[in-house]
C-alpha cells in the first residue's frame, strides 16, 4: 500500500465516522434528547482528523522513485472525482433550502461558511474514494 | 476545424446568448410585469441547446471525433473550470459573512449562486479548451 492509499484510507473511515456520529446526533436532536449544539463540533473534529493523522504519521515514501506517470493519472482523475462531488453537493445545497423553506424563506449567513466546510469534506471524501477504487482495480500493481 | 474545439467555439456562443437572453428576460419581467407569476423556465430555456450538439453537427461517417490529445485538452480544461468553480462558492460563501455580518438571506441566493458558478463554468471550460488549441489555428485542425 502506498502513501496516497494509506492517506486515502485513513479519510474514508475517519469521514464515514464523522458523518457516521453526525447523523445520530442530528436524529438524537430530533427527538429531543437534550443534545447541546456544541456536541456538533465532536464530529467536525472526528471527520477533520483524518487530515491530521494523515500529515503526522505518513511520512513521504523512501525509495528512489515514489511517484510514477500512472499515480500521477490517478491523482488527476481522482481530483476530477472530487470537482464532481463537489458540483453536485453545491447543486442539492442550493436547492435543498429552497424546496424545504420555499421561495420567500431565509437563511441564517452562517449556514454559508458550514457549506464551504460540506464541500471540502465532500471533495476530500470523493478523492479519497476514487483513489482506493483505481489502485484497487491493479491489483497488486500498485505495490 | 476540430470537433473538440467546434464543440468549445459553440458552447461559448451559445452560453453567452442565453445568458443575455436571461439577463434580458428577467429585466423585462422585473420591470413590466412586476408581481405577475413568472415561470422560470422562460428566461433559461436557451440553455438546453447546449446539449443539441450533436443534433446540429452529428459524426460524419469516418470522422474521428476525438484523440488521445484532445482527451487531456478536455480533461485540463474541466480542471480549470473546476478550479474556478470553487472559487466562486467560496466567494459566494463570504461575501455575505463580510456584508450582512449575523444577519438572514434569501434563500434564492443560492440558487443564483449555482446559476452563476454554473455559467462561469461553462463559459470557462470553452475559453480554457479554445485557448489550449491556440484559437482555433492550424494547431486545431483535423
Amino acid at each position: 500500500m502506498n502513501r496516497a492509499q494509506k492517506i486515502s484510507l485513513t479519510m474514508v473511515i475517519t469521514f464515514s465516522l464523522g458523518l457516521f456520529l453526525g447523523i445520530i446526533l442530528i436524529v438524537m436532536r430530533l427527538f429531543d434528547v437534550g443534545i447541546p449544539k456544541i456536541a456538533f463540533l465532536f464530529p467536525v473534529f472526528i471527520a477533520g482528523s483524518g487530515g491530521i493523522i494523515s500529515i503526522t504519521c505518513f511520512k513521504k515514501d523512501k525509495g528512489t522513485i515514489i511517484f510514477d506517470e500512472r499515480d500521477k493519472l490517478i491523482e488527476k482523475n481522482a481530483n476530477l472525482a472530487g470537482f464532481g462531488a463537489v458540483y453536485l453537493y453545491v447543486i442539492v445545497m442550493s436547492f435543498l433550502p429552497i424546496g424545504i423553506l420555499g421561495e420567500e424563506g431565509t437563511i441564517p449567513v452562517t449556514w454559508c461558511p458550514a457549506l464551504l466546510i460540506g464541500a471540502g469534506f465532500c471533495q476530500a471524501f470523493a478523492q479519497s474514494i476514487a483513489i482506493l477504487i483505481q489502485y484497487s482495480r491493479g491489483g497488486k500493481d500498485n505495490e | 476545424m476540430n470537433r473538440v474545439l467546434k464543440y468549445a467555439w459553440y458552447q461559448l456562443i451559445v452560453v453567452i446568448v442565453a445568458t443575455l437572453f436571461a439577463a434580458v428576460t428577467i429585466l423585462i419581467a422585473v420591470k413590466y410585469w412586476p408581481g405577475k407569476e413568472f415561470s422560470a423556465v422562460i428566461p433559461f430555456c436557451l440553455f438546453v441547446f447546449v446539449n443539441f450538439y450533436r443534433l446540429f453537427f452529428p459524426l460524419k461517417a469516418g470522422e474521428i471525433a476525438f484523440d488521445e490529445r484532445d482527451e487531456q485538452i478536455k480533461k485540463h480544461a474541466t480542471m480549470i473550470s473546476f478550479n474556478i468553480f470553487w472559487y466562486a462558492f467560496i466567494l459566494f460563501c463570504i461575501i455575505p459573512i463580510l456584508t450582512i455580518g449575523n444577519g438572514k438571506i434569501h434563500v434564492m441566493y443560492l440558487g443564483g449562486a449555482l446559476v452563476v458558478c454554473g455559467i462561469s463554468f461553462r463559459i470557462i471550460w470553452s475559453i480554457a479548451v479554445i485557448v489550449q488549441y491556440g484559437w482555433g489555428g492550424k494547431d486545431g485542425e483535423e
